[in-house]
């Protein structure tokens, strides 16, 4: 859950955004929460402490998702940048190389990723987040940690 | 207060962004001054040439100093000695105190070396070039061992 710093008061145009970043976060964290599991992870609530220059420091849910020996972390990162919502990270731990990028615009989460099978010059792919989009970004990383 | 492995891990990640956002910038900002000079406003070409070039190297700086931090604070959280002022005896204690494996320990050693080198120029001809983020991997690895405390 979202908890707010109440040393410094967002004006009345800063809130709504702000509230509506931490539903849609609070919403993909749980989503992938309930997918993780059913796709047969485990999982564990880890906060992040964010800074944000109109609402100040609020914790943001993030999620640790584990299968025999990989370990993905969901990372919130901003609830704004050019064209879209929000930005969460996934990284591949304990290194936390990148995974894929989940960006939220109109309306709903994209997964931007990189194939393994494909160099680091390629575009990565966007793709609706779902259970099954989610699941090949997950699957991928079981065939390739280290 | 506790050791928080992962929140140091973040703050390595953090630095990683930081480098590729402002990396980005050096190179918008590269191709507009190509077109249009006066922009530059009293900053020269040459100037911002070496900034690219020493972009990367000065983030590894700023991003080994955050891995050093991580590991003063765990050595004063649970070690009862005063903390090594060298950060190789630094690092060799640590690893010795959580059991992290030689080959973890010679890559944030290699890490530390290429640090060195980049900021006062030691040991220039063993050294081994690190890229930013090869050197994130290995010091997160290293700081990942610290979360059993």
């Amino acid at each position: 859950m979202a908890t707010l710093d109440s040393s410094k008061h967002a004006e009345d145009g800063d809130q709504e955004p702000f509230e509506s970043w931490l539903r849609i976060l609070g919403e993909l964290v749980a989503t992938i929460r309930a997918w993780a599991i059913e796709l047969g992870w485990s999982v564990k609530d880890v906060p992040k402490a964010m800074q944000d220059s109109a609402i100040g420091r609020y914790n943001a849910p993030g999620l640790i998702i584990q299968k025999n020996f990989t370990k993905v972390l969901l990372e919130p990162i901003t609830r704004s940048a050019p064209g879209v919502d929000g930005v969460v990270d996934l990284y591949l731990m304990p290194g936390l190389d990148d995974i894929a990028s989940l960006y939220f615009y109109d309306g709903q989460w994209h997964v931007h990723h990189t194939p393994a099978a494909l160099t680091s010059m390629h575009e990565p792919e966007s793709k609706l987040l779902n259970k099954e989009t989610l699941q090949f970004v997950l699957d991928e990383m079981c065939q390739n940690a280290v | 207060m506790p050791f928080d492995y992962l929140n140091w891990t973040r703050q390595l990640k953090a630095v990683e962004r930081e480098f590729v956002a402002i990396r980005l910038s050096s190179e918008l900002l590269w191709e507009k001054a190509k077109l249009d000079p006066t922009i530059l406003r009293g900053v020269a070409f040459p100037d911002i040439a070496r900034a690219r070039e020493n972009l990367e190297g000065t983030f590894l700086i700023r991003m080994f100093a955050e891995f050093e931090a991580a590991l003063r604070q765990y050595w004063r959280t649970y070690r009862p000695t005063d903390v090594p002022f060298r950060v190789r005896d630094l690092i060799e204690g640590v690893a010795a105190s959580a059991h992290i494996d030689y080959d973890l320990s010679t890559e944030a050693h290699n890490v530390r070396r290429y640090r060195n080198f980049l900021a006062h120029h030691h040991e220039p001809d063993t050294i081994v070039q690190i890229p930013l983020t090869a050197a994130r991997h290995s010091l997160n690895r290293f700081l990942s061992y610290l979360y059993r405390r």
